[in-house]
């Protein structure tokens, strides 16, 4: 291939071949020939000597890509090796780069064609300036203004590079300089920010120049956010932008402008200033988008741009009322222009995004609780005084206050109203189940818990209650109303009346009871009105569905309500034989709910019956089930299992559990006792899924009963451990002689439901069990053979990584009882997992997780147990810990971290200090360096500061009471350990980077030293130091250094020198020495 | 905007560059929609992988030509050399990895820099996750910027295909485009087939009984 000579770089590049490469890698080549030229051009850009190339390229190539290919070798330079360029090549680029931006971007043809071209080289620019300015290039600025002052395109790339400066110095430049540096670049743009703001507000003043403008108000945009407020309100700059708010190709990027003024909060100082940038862009905002127009409308059938105005709106508006919306309350005329605002704001939120309409719920959420607050807490002074009979004695202080916040509550009764309106209009999804496919190949149910749709929900809910509480009555008729409309026909659509239904169980508690008790009475008797005149099996089951919906959200009416609750379960017994699509689960999922709230209310015998209803249920309990699936009776059973754990006689709970049990008990017996004939038996694959069936029966009911389901679990125990145990074998040997392919086959996934199902039943009971150390002394016996001998005599492929999840889980739980057993589980499990997972990072990654997760439960709950493991057995663990926390896999490395902290500070506190630390404390340190600093391992970020923290807090703790250091070996004595571990570290790091400077390095272990007792110097020092450790030696910028540190120690020589006495007369280098 | 010779297919594609930090779960979310397998096993992508991804709309078929890029800075390769060209992009974040979340804006000024303009999607992955660290509520990027934002799980198909339907309207410029039949994957509520289950097992068997190909082998590609 040709391109392989382009690897020679020892003679000026072929920039045709390279082009040709470029191109197959872009655009015209294959699959294959794209991956050569990847290769190809990676491994150039790798090339140190690639960037030597860089201006012969870019002088000979017409492709654009091969430019930007070009300038990205450069880039790598400038950012790690620039100050270690001599001073003359790094002239020659700064000007080379300079010239070639001027030369492209004074000439609008080439400007627009050459367009990412140029954009590079101004990111290029600013990487260089970043090093440079200002010491070395002190007129950058100036330059730079000036430049822009020759011809309108060189001034708008100049406004681009401006952008990218400010971008670069306050947007992203933490980890990417030194703290120092950072400072230093904040500094220099603040004080040169005059020059840029002049410019600015020339540009906009004086060009008509569509291009220039945007790229002016862009660069105005990444600077307001920190500018010194006085060029923001003491200057023309925002009547200037609220002059080009109404040109549409302005209006997007002044509304960002303006909401980054709007979100400035500092003081009451330019209040005046806010009403009038408020009061003109009301103004005009009336002219471009009149009050009367539908926005929900124009946003669905606008351009992007259109579209991004309305977000752009929304964000502003709630910007400015955010922090000063007081200011608007003072006057009527200023009043109306909020509520107009208001109104803006409303109209915007029913447009149909959910982004769009997220700006605006976070704010209506805020603004409410403002106002319900101010409500609530002036509401109760009230109360309470005038209960008290206080009331004559502090009329002003009550009036006054009360008076105040009545004033403001009817300023904004009307939007508030409206607010309702919106709330129940676009109530969102309560909950959200999705239907997924386990790695067994079931078919499983598995609950959101925690996603955007039901944060809106929260946000929603909680909004609407505060709405509420401001005005009960206007709630409740606006739900009625909304009610109306459906039995009307008038807004009838399920997903109306779903919206609806949520917005009406979204407010269960709110009202006072009576209120509340009458609201939902007329509630349930329009929905079910509106079931009666309904057609269509559909739309009845919609509607019934919403009707359960609705009663479940109001448990204290069902529990005030016998009748009505038992009328409700029984219906929703009827539902459970009613296959109609979705009914089935909605009744399942519905009675669950109802019985986690009611649960008392079904072991009691109500008033006029012979028995509680729980007894009743359980007579009719096969008949009940039925028609169920699988995953329905098992949610059965847990809802039931959550009634028999209310009922406080042990005996009749006892009772019911067996009854709830008789079923799958029997079922269980059965195939127990076919398989004591025959073996073979369990085998057939319609027994496995029953035996999968019944352990799913028995953990849904554990899930419910804890502690409780003992008499059961205790039942089945052994018997379940056996057939664990044969499955387990089973799989084994498929495997074994079935080869790589038999771990896929259905069989064997069904076997291993069963395995899990067990393990997972077990630690189900184990972990909700009460916390009787009994109970775990009694199970975990019986399973170190079948469970934890099975594990380690079973082939790689047939271990269940939940075998290790199980034993952390009850080490978690019983904690030190479980203190004798750890030596058995590690036999079991240490050797044969490490096996499994050491051989490279990836294998078995459920494995891995959940071993260094065990791991860690018994370092923090059985540490004794560490303390008595042989020293060849503590150096597996302590390498297992280090290979942890080497790993990419993030959860892995911090569960790793996170043991190591343990560990370390456990030995601390333990007799074994001495001993350990010598052992290990080198090679910890070395490890976390060597983590800290590979880019693989950012996110561990934090945790390897606490670890280095941790060691560089050791040699004072008084912990240690030895030499950290082997005397035998190691003849130089130290005075102390921090001496050694100070020489010890500047050794390391010397060593890992030679591109550092000795001082460099010093001075950083100095540093970490320093500040070590304090939690985010110790964290910045090391956060420079690897921005250091990638540069190549800063040579210059040392000098800086130094020269500044000479400039401060003869700062403080002439202070000392100024206090008589304070240097000693030898230390004075008298120029009269003997006169 | 279409691409010289890009074009290989005689309906629209599109370049499609995903970005986000490394283990966030690009190349699983990718592969997942290519194959419908889920990977669970890490293995970091070295520099970047193009696939091609078709769907199936009521305007026609269209492509997206993925560019399944190095979240790892040891792996980056060309990194910003690969959004060269770019017509639309997924910037991807994993929600129980909060710095993924805080480098966001980082992997936005890069694609921006080098694209101007061109419609992106923001996802959060692994919303499946128990505890999450990075909460919806803090999910606020996004909003300032104009983009769009899905949480997704690809383990779960939680929202999988909301990206794709996103950017293919915005680049057919068409609000009520819809997807009319998913491509390689079959929904997950699908019941599986015993039938055929059974009788790909026995084709599996028959094959593993087989002696194996000296070579790697591409027998089941």
């Amino acid at each position: 291939m040709a391109a392989e000579k382009l690897r020679d770089l020892s003679q000026p590049i072929d920039v045709g071949v390279l082009d040709a490469t470029v191109a197959a890698f872009f655009v015209t080549g294959s699959k294959e020939e794209r991956a050569a030229a990847d290769q190809i051009l990676r491994d150039l850009q790798a090339n140190p000597d690639m960037w030597l190339q860089v201006v012969h390229i870019l002088q000979n190539t017409n492709s654009l890509d091969t430019k930007f290919f070009a300038l990205q070798v450069l880039e790598g330079v400038i950012k790690y090796r620039w100050n270690a360029l001599p001073v003359e090549q790094r002239d020659g680029m700064k000007n080379y780069i300079s010239e070639v931006i001027v030369q492209l971007s004074s000439n609008e043809a080439s400007f627009r064609s050459e367009r990412l071209y140029v954009n590079k080289l101004n990111v290029i620019l600013v990487q260089i300036v970043k090093h440079d300015w200002p010491a070395k290039w002190t007129s950058f600025i100036p330059d730079l203004v000036a430049a822009a002052k020759t011809s309108e395109t060189i001034c708008e790339n100049c406004m681009a590079i401006l952008k990218l400066l400010s971008e670069e110095v306050f947007d992203f430049s933490r980890g990417e300089m030194t703290q120092q540096k950072i400072k230093e670049l904040k500094q220099s743009l603040n004080s040169e920010f005059k020059l840029i703001h002049e410019l600015c507000l020339y540009v906009l003043s004086a060009s008509q120049r569509q291009d220039l403008i945007r790229a002016t108000l862009s660069a105005l945009h990444a600077y307001l956010s920190w500018i010194p407020l006085g060029y923001i309100f003491e200057s023309t700059l925002l009547e200037t932008l609220l002059k080009f708010f109404p040109v549409p190709a302005y209006r997007n990027l002044t509304i960002q402008c303006l909401t980054e003024v709007a979100a400035l909060n500092f003081g009451d100082f330019y209040n005046v200033q806010y009403v009038k940038m408020y009061t003109i862009f009301i103004g005009q905002l009336r002219i471009i988008l009149p009050p009367s127009t539908k926005i929900p409308e124009a946003y669905s059938s606008g351009s992007g741009e259109e579209q991004a105005f309305i977000q752009n709106l929304a964000l502003f508006f709630t910007s400015f009322f955010k922090f000063h919306i007081r200011v608007l309350e003072s006057t009527p005329e200023v009043v109306s222009l909020l509520l107009a605002g208001l109104e803006y704001l409303i109209n915007i939120s029913y447009v149909d995004d959910t982004e769009v309409f997220k700006v605006c719920l976070d704010y209506w959420n805020s603004l409410v609780l403002e106002l319900f607050d101010a409500h609530h807490n002036s509401d109760n002074p009230a109360v309470s005084a005038s209960l008290m009979g206080l009331q004559p004695f502090l009329p002003g202080m009550v009036d006054g206050l009360g008076s105040q916040v009545m004033q403001r509550r009817q300023l904004y009764s009307h939007p508030m109203s409206k607010l309702r309106g919106l709330m129940i209009n676009r109530m969102a999804k309560p909950e959200e189940v999705l239907i997924v496919e386990d790695e067994n190949g079931n078919i499983v149910r598995e609950t959101m818990k925690d996603n955007d749709v039901l944060v809106q929900y929260k946000i929603m809910r909680e909004t609407l209650i505060y709405l509420s509480h401001l005005d009960h009555d206007d709630t409740e008729k606006q739900m009625l109303r909304k009610l109306n409309k459906q039995l009307s026909g008038e807004e009838w659509a399920w997903n109306n009346l779903n919206t609806l239904c949520w917005a009406i169980g979204s407010i269960s508690g709110s009202m006072a009871e009576d209120q509340e008790n009458r609201f939902l009475v007329m509630v349930i008797r329009d929905l079910l009105n509106l079931c009666e005149i309904t057609k269509g099996k559909d739309n009845k089951a919609v509607i019934a569905s919403n009707i359960m919906y609705v009663v479940g959200q109001y448990p204290r009416f069902l529990r005030a309500h016998w009748k009505f609750l038992k009328t409700v379960v029984n219906k929703l017994f009827e539902f459970m034989h009613e296959t109609h699509p979705g009914v089935q689960d909605m009744a399942c999922d519905t009675f669950l709910k109802i019985v986690q709230k009611c649960k008392r209310k079904f072991v009691i015998v109500q008033v006029g019956e012979n028995e509680p209803f729980v007894s009743e249920l359980l007579t009719g309990l096969a008949t009940t089930v039925q028609d169920l699936e699988p995953h329905q009776i098992h949610s059965f059973y847990e809802s039931v299992g959550n009634m028999i754990q209310a009922e406080s006689d042990p005996q009749k709970r006892d009772e019911y559990l067996q009854r709830l049990m008789a079923l799958p008990n029997q079922k269980w017996a059965e195939i127990i006792g076919q398989a004591r004939h025959s073996v073979e038996f369990l085998k057939d694959q319609v027994v496995i899924r029953t035996v999968l069936n019944i352990l799913q029966t028995n953990t849904s009911a554990a899930t419910s009963l804890g502690t409780y389901f003992l008499s059961q679990i205790s039942l089945i125990f052994l018997d379940m451990l056996n057939v664990y145990r044969m499955y387990s074998e089973l799989v084994s040997t498929n495997i074994t002689e079935g080869g790589p392919y038999a771990s896929k086959t259905s069989f064997v996934k069904l076997l291993r439901s069963v395995k899990r199902e067990t393990l997972k039943l077990i630690e189900t009971f184990l972990d909700k069990a009460e916390d009787q150390p009994h109970i775990g002394k009694q199970f975990v016996p019986p399973m170190m053979e079948s469970v934890l001998g099975d594990y380690a005599r079973n082939v790689p492929d047939a271990r269940e990584s939940e075998v290790l999840s199980l034993f952390a889980t009850i080490i978690n739980k019983y904690k030190a009882t479980m203190l004798d057993d750890v030596p058995h589980i590690f036999e079991a499990v240490f050797q044969c997992t490490l096996e499994m997972i050491t051989k490279n990072f990836e294998d078995y990654p459920e494995h891995r997780l959940k071993f260094f997760s065990l791991l860690r439960a018994i370092a923090t709950f059985c540490f004794p147990a560490l303390i008595k493991l042989s020293s060849p057995q503590l150096k597996l663990v302590m390498d297992s810990i280090i290979w942890a926390f080497r790993h990419t896999e993030r959860n892995i490395a911090e569960t790793g971290l996170n043991l190591l902290l343990e560990m370390l500070k456990n030995f601390q506190q333990s007799e074994f200090c001495n001993q350990f630390y010598r052992s290990y404390f080198m090679q910890i340190e070395q490890e976390i360096f060597a983590v800290l600093t590979d880019t693989f391992h950012k996110p561990g970020f934090k945790l390897h500061v606490l670890v280095l923290q941790q060691l560089f807090c050791l040699p004072e703790s008084g912990a240690l009471t030895e030499p950290l250091w082997d005397a035998t070996t190691v003849p130089y004595p130290y005075p102390d350990n921090v001496a050694f571990v100070r020489e010890y570290t500047i050794k390391l790091l010397s060593s890992s980077f030679p591109n550092m400077t000795a001082a460099e390095v010093t001075q950083f272990v100095n540093g970490l030293y320093e500040s070590r007792n304090d939690p985010s110097g110790f964290k910045n020092n090391i956060r420079d130091f690897l921005v250091q450790s990638k540069e190549f030696s800063a040579q210059d910028n040392k000098d800086l250094y130094a020269e500044e540190a000479a400039a401060q120690r003869e700062r403080e020589r002439q202070r000392m020198l100024s206090i008589p006495g304070l240097i000693a007369p030898n230390e004075i280098q008298d120029e009269m020495v003997d006169s | 905007m279409a691409l010289p010779n890009q074009q290989t297919v005689d309906y629209p594609s599109f370049k499609l560059v995903i970005v986000g930090d490394g283990g966030t779960g690009k190349t699983t979310f990718v592969k997942r929609h290519l194959t419908g397998e889920f990977e669970k096993k890490y293995e970091p992508t070295i520099g970047v992988e193009v696939h091609p991804l078709d769907f199936f709309t009521n305007c026609g078929k269209i492509r997206f030509y993925c560019w399944d890029t190095a979240g790892q800075e040891k792996f980056g390769g060309l990194r910003d050399g690969y959004y060269i060209h770019g017509q639309c992009a997924i910037i991807m974040f994993d929600v129980t990895a909060r710095l993924t979340y805080k480098n966001v804006p980082t992997w936005h000024r890069d694609l921006c820099r080098v694209c101007e303009n061109i419609p992106i999607v923001l996802c959060g992955n692994k919303v499946d996750v128990k505890n999450r660290q990075v909460k919806a509520k803090q999910v606020t990027f996004h909003r300032k910027k104009n983009l769009q934002y899905y949480e997704i799980s690809a383990k779960s198909n939680y929202n999988f295909e909301k990206p794709f339907l996103y950017l293919a309207r915005k680049l057919a410029g068409d609000a009520n485009l819809h997807f009319v039949e998913s491509p390689a994957l079959a929904p997950p509520e699908v019941q599986i087939d015993l039938a055929a289950q059974q009788q790909h097992e026995a084709e599996l068997a028959a094959a593993a009984s087989q002696p194996l190909p000296d070579d790697d082998d591409d027998t089941f590609e």
